[in-house]
């Protein structure tokens, strides 16, 4: 141990270790780090609202990929935020109908090319009736979990893929 | 000594630059952030509140403005939009504020196109939060900018 080490008291060392410049140093880059990685890759998200439930509770915090869909497609059943003006404000919802499909809701089930869509995730059914519509080639349906609501308040429909932000994981 | 001066000096002139060469962006902003407040209502307010709010947004629209709401309804006329918002005065109370606000003004900074998300919080659904994007047009007049256009963008299509 040098003489240095030696004669600097004990709590300094603990709350800024050997050097305060490089202990700043390191801290102000471990931030700008974070920022960036928050911002491009893993953002924290706040769920709003009672259309993702019972999968997501109001005021959850969610984890936001925004990398998911620079490699690979959005898939059936992907949970996704949506932009609306920037990307501050997001919608979140379930992915449920691919580009070029058809779908409907007839008694609160989804249909999609004519065949009911299996959905594990909705313990919340209700009795939706919804026409028959065709996505174009870079539309997605999106819908939440709770059909419960009352279909006028509850936020759905299609998607452009250029809206689809990333996809949610805890 | 003598360089931190210079310094100081600098870094003021720096910001004052900086603060005049967005100078228009940030009177649209606020001219926008002052209409979306004026919107919302703190329910049951009084009388002097309501026309003091009603004053507000009057002085942020054009005598020209279009306002197209969400689901395609078209409001032609500054009456014509402070009608409507008095008539959600009388609704459970709300508030306003926009996010995610792009402006871009033009070069001979006479108009502005703008985008933002108008966060709606409180109304009918008192706990929850929501969003709604618009696309603004303003225009500078005498020296005032003025809302000539608000639309409502559909982040998501419904079916018919």
């Amino acid at each position: 141990m040098s003489d240095d080490c030696r004669r600097r008291p004990r709590w300094r060392t603990v709350l800024y270790g050997r050097s305060l410049r490089r202990t700043l140093l390191r801290a102000a880059l471990a931030g700008a780090v974070l920022v960036l990685v928050s911002r491009t890759v893993l953002t924290p998200v706040r769920a709003i609202g009672i259309s993702m439930r019972p999968t997501y509770r109001d005021g959850q915090f969610l984890l936001l990929n925004r990398v998911a869909y620079r490699i690979g497609a959005p898939r059936r059943g992907d949970v996704v935020a949506i932009r609306i003006a920037g990307g501050r404000a997001l919608l979140i919802k379930r992915v449920v109908a691919m580009p070029g499909e058809r779908v409907s809701i007839a008694g609160g089930v989804i249909h999609v090319n004519g065949t009911a869509l299996d959905e594990p995730y909705v313990s919340l059914s209700g009795t939706w009736e919804v026409g028959a519509t065709q996505l174009a080639g870079d539309e997605y349906f999106v819908v939440g979990d709770n059909r419960s609501m009352p279909v006028r308040s509850h936020d759905f429909g299609r998607a452009r893929r250029d809206r689809i932000e990333g996809r949610l994981v805890f | 000594m003598r360089w931190t001066r210079i310094v100081v000096v600098l870094a003021a002139a720096a910001g004052i630059a900086w603060w005049w060469s967005g100078g228009q962006e940030q009177r649209v902003r606020a001219r926008l952030d002052e209409a979306a407040a004026a919107v919302g209502t703190a329910g049951g307010e009084a009388e002097i509140a309501r026309v003091t709010r009603a004053a507000t947004l009057a002085r942020s629209l054009a005598k020209d403005v279009v306002l197209v709401a969400p689901g395609g309804r078209t409001l032609e006329g500054r009456d014509a939009v402070l009608g409507a918002a008095s008539r959600l005065a009388s609704a459970s109370p709300f508030t306003i504020r926009l996010a995610d606000v792009e402006v871009n003004v033009t070069d001979d900074e006479r108009r502005a196109m703008v985008t933002a998300t108008a966060l709606v919080e409180g109304g009918s659904d008192p706990q929850g939060v929501d969003g709604q994007e618009f696309r603004f047009e303003l225009r500078r007049h005498d020296g005032d900018w003025l809302i000539t256009r608000a639309e409502a963008v559909a982040a998501l299509e419904r079916p018919d």
